[in-house]
């Protein structure tokens, strides 16, 4: 009893420590991200950028990638912009005013990439991965294994709740499908990873070398798909089936 | 009129002059005016194909009914015929007559053609007609007048009186004659630019204008027709020594819809060419040129023909419009506008309707001239607009106002003003794009009695329903910045974490490993029936095989412990009973009604023949045991069928 009761002392003890180590840590980020509010206010946007840049070293949040996006968009840098869009949409991708400046960014950009699948089920199944956050996904997963879990021992222990134990699974495998192909779906787009152009114009090449063939023209702001990699040069899919090399010092991977 | 007058007069005496030697020339022959004479001519001795001539049987001082000659088919020829003309004289108590056949011929074979030789019945006697030659060239359609003439006379019967060869009318109509030209007014337009076509006709010969037999083709072009009345002035010309009289017959605007160079078929003009006398040529021009036909006094010799005149192609020359200058709000208006605006009332209230008129006036082709778009005013809600065009083409150009009517109804109190709406054009005398602008108006509303408030505060209508519009966005922009940061991170990825894929996979095994559980506990006992029902028909068949093979063997021992393991067996499998308590009363019991008592009765034999063989040790008779494996392979066969798995 007594150790049991030191035990939850020391538990509590160090949970305070915990939390007032990160209630002195708060107001330290928070006035700097204040800071750069005030510069981006002001129009000050490059040093609003460096301020939150900054912060992002070390706590890179949504909200903040957010405000970089916005403070590099109106410093007149859209592939920066986008980038730091992109992350930000990572980790909150309902959020109602990312999408409608990430739509507004895309209309002002130069090259038609349209997305969009033509076949209808690859379209749902893009609307629903691109609704939920991988990390979501992963947890849907998990969770809908554990409630199959539940229901089966629902069954097993209880045969007087056989046939609620056999609703909880059915519903479980069902989501248990659902959650899987938009978690495979999911996995598909992080293994090729998203690129932004930063530069004004680049060049794409039939190979990694500026010796070969030139392919296309991508313009800031110009969104692709990282297939591979080469030195200096990364291997890059368009969404209209184009590919092309550009060099790697040219894109920044989402 | 005092030169149609003397023509007139002129006429008048020569026919007089005439009669009179007609008339001496039936005086000398003795035989009264019972002496016929005929004549047969032509008006043309040589032809091309496609040519007509006009085929004259002139018939004078006749006695009794003449009737129609017997022309038939002419060899060579198509032949129509024109009519029959009769004119009756009595001069001093003397009667004189005269009756003209008349036939157009046109040639459609080559070579020197005789034209008839014809009959022709007058009163009671049959006349013959001597052939004439004519001959039809391979030649086009020639330029110089065809003055030749021939004139047969044929008398085929001695008491035919001849007259003397005199002149008699040509019927030819050449080319130079009448003809008609047809020209542009320019050489080259832009598009949309009007050009005037218009068809000259050329004529030495009374004529009439008689509309088109063929229309030009014009397709690709927007037509404007200019008023007949208007068009047609006659002038004199004289060309190459020869008289013409000159009108303009049709004059077409065109307005190009395209750029390029155009030849467009001015189609086919259709004239009545009226005949005469071609050795006085006054009277053709002096009277009765255009609009009237024939004349109103006794003529020998008048003649309508009509006259197909078709007139080279014109080539017309299209210029896109100068890209150099276009302005953006430019839609394709060419010509020379000017804009109006007006309304109908500059001070109203609230909810009043006020009528804005836009009036674009000029010359061009106002049918396709595109009226500017009304402004977006957010004060107002304004319906649709409708649009009325006026044409006019009195003074020989595409003219006309369009005016675009707009109705507003104010929205709220105040003093509103409606923009200035450019328009743009291209001018095609300076050949630039001018831009002009209809005058700004200023409405001034006052807040009305039958405003919103009174609606609001009337007690019986409760709160009306306001019409819904969309929110109209005004500019696109980014949102604003977060102000807070809720700490949402960047957070690695745990699907790339093992002990991820860990819990997961041991997760999964739980369930398989639960589910095979409850999967095995189900109920044992009913699993082990289920199996045994399932399987006795296929053990009863083994052992059915086994006492088969020591039938052959003749082992009398063997086969009925076998047969009956096989039925014993297959019975007790089937009802999941022992084998020891298989009896007729179970079998009967739990089978029910599935099998029918006779099936019933055999398997009872079945079984007592069983019983015998294995307990009353009955002889080893070889057709006993035979008949014992035949029931059983029997009973065993009807029973699986009733009572299947």
């Amino acid at each position: 009893m007594k150790i049991i009761f030191r035990g939850v002392l020391l538990a509590l003890v160090l949970a305070t420590i915990k939390v007032s180590a990160f209630a002195a840590t708060a107001p330290e980020w928070q006035s700097r991200f204040s800071e750069a509010n005030t510069k981006y206010q002001s129009g000050e946007f490059k040093k609003a950028i460096s301020l939150y840049e900054d912060i992002a070293k070390t706590r890179p949040t949504a909200a903040l990638y957010y405000n970089l996006g916005n403070a590099s968009l109106k410093a007149g840098k859209k592939g920066k912009a986008l980038l730091y869009y992109e992350r930000a949409l990572r980790a909150t991708p309902r959020d109602a005013d990312l999408l409608w400046n990430i739509k507004v960014l895309k209309d002002s950009l130069q090259d038609r990439l349209e997305e969009g699948s033509a076949n209808l089920v690859v379209a749902w199944i893009s609307k629903g991965a691109h609704f939920f956050t991988w990390n979501e996904t992963a947890t849907a997963l998990t969770g809908s294994l554990l409630i199959l879990l539940a229901g089966i021992l629902l069954g097993f222990f209880f045969p007087w709740a056989k046939g609620l134990g056999r609703f909880v699974s059915v519903v479980s495998i069902l989501s248990l499908v659902a959650f899987s192909v938009l978690f495979g779906f999911q996995w598909n787009e992080l293994k090729y990873p998203k690129a932004v152009i930063l530069e004004k114009e680049v060049i794409a090449y039939y190979g990694p070398s500026l010796r070969e063939t030139k392919a296309f023209a991508l313009h800031e702001g110009a969104e692709a798909q990282i297939l591979d990699s080469s030195r200096d040069w990364v291997y890059v899919s368009l969404t209209n089936g184009n590919s092309g090399w550009i060099s790697a010092a040219s894109c920044e991977t989402v | 009129m005092l030169k149609k007058k003397t023509g007139k007069d002129h006429l008048k005496t020569k026919n007089f002059v005439f009669l009179i030697l007609i008339l001496l020339g039936v005086c000398v022959a003795s035989r009264a005016w019972a002496d016929v004479s005929i004549e047969m001519t032509a008006s043309k001795s040589r032809l091309a194909m496609g040519d007509s001539l006009t085929l004259d049987i002139t018939i004078s001082d006749a006695d009794g009914t003449i009737n129609k000659p017997n022309v038939g088919t002419i060899d060579g020829f198509s032949s129509y015929s024109q009519g029959h003309s009769q004119e009756i004289t009595i001069m001093n108590g003397k009667q004189s007559s005269r009756s003209v056949f008349s036939y157009v011929l046109i040639a459609n074979s080559q070579g020197t053609k005789s034209i008839g030789p014809f009959e022709i019945k007058i009163g009671d006697r049959m006349y013959k007609i001597a052939p004439i030659q004519v001959v039809v060239t391979n030649e086009p359609a020639n330029a110089g007048p065809v003055s030749s003439r021939n004139t047969v006379n044929s008398v085929t019967q001695s008491s035919v009186y001849a007259p003397p060869k005199r002149a008699l009318p040509t019927n030819s109509i050449d080319n130079q004659d009448i003809f008609v030209k047809v020209w542009f007014d320019k050489d080259e337009v832009y598009v949309n630019e009007a050009a005037t076509l218009t068809y000259t006709l050329y004529t030495r010969l009374s004529a009439t204008y008689k509309g088109f037999d063929k229309e030009p083709e014009t397709t690709g072009f927007w037509i404007e027709d200019f008023p007949p009345d208007k068009t047609i002035r006659r002038t004199e010309q004289t060309i190459n020594g020869s008289r013409y009289v000159v009108a303009d017959v049709r004059k077409i605007a065109i307005f190009p819809t395209q750029a390029g160079i155009f030849s467009i078929d001015p189609g086919v003009l259709s004239t009545a060419v009226e005949l005469r006398s071609d050795d006085n040529f006054d009277t053709f021009f002096s009277y009765n040129i255009f609009g009237r036909r024939g004349s109103n006094f006794p003529s020998f010799m008048s003649q309508i023909v009509p006259k197909l005149i078709s007139a080279d192609k014109v080539t017309l020359t299209v210029k896109e419009l100068p890209e150099a200058g276009k302005p953006k709000n430019f839609s394709g208006a060419v010509g020379d506008y000017r804009l109006e605006s007006f309304i109908d009332k500059s001070d109203v209230e609230v909810g009043d309707t006020v009528t804005y008129k836009l009036r674009i006036l000029g010359e061009g082709n106002i049918n396709t001239v595109q009226a500017p778009a009304f402004p977006a005013l957010n004060d107002f809600k304004v319906y649709d607009s409708s649009t009325s065009t006026n044409i006019s083409k009195e003074r020989l150009k595409v003219e006309g106002e369009k005016i675009v009517e707009t109705v507003m109804v104010p929205k709220k109190a105040g003093v509103f003003t409606i923009p200035a709406i450019p328009f743009v054009y291209f001018d095609s005398h300076d050949k630039t794009y001018k831009g002009i602008n209809a005058p700004p108006r200023t409405i001034a509303v006052r807040p009305g009695t039958k405003s919103e408030s009174e609606s609001f505060s009337s007690p019986s209508t409760g709160i009306a329903s306001s019409d819904k519009e969309d929110v109209s966005i005004l500019g696109q922009d980014i949102r604003y910045i977060k102000a807070s940061d809720p700490g949402k991170k960047i957070l690695s990825d745990i699907a790339r974490k093992p002990l991820y894929w860990a819990f997961n996979v041991l997760l999964l095994i739980l369930c398989f490993v639960f589910w095979g559980l409850a999967f095995r506990r189900g109920n044992p006992e009913d699993d082990a029936r289920f199996f045994r029902s399932r399987l006795s028909h296929r053990f009863a068949r083994r052992q059915l095989k086994e006492a088969a093979k020591n039938l052959k063997e003749d082992k009398s021992d063997a086969f009925y412990a076998e047969i009956s393991k096989a039925v014993y067996g297959y019975f007790a499998d089937k009802l999941g009973i022992t084998t020891q308590a298989v009896s007729i009363q179970i079998i009967d019991e739990k089978a029910g009604d599935a099998i029918s008592p006779e099936q019933l009765n055999r398997i009872r034999a079945l079984l007592d023949k069983l019983a015998l063989g294995r307990y009353g040790q009955a002889q080893a008779d070889l057709a006993q045991m035979k008949e014992i494996y035949r029931m059983a392979d029997e009973a065993i066969t009807f029973f699986e069928k009733a009572i299947p798995k």
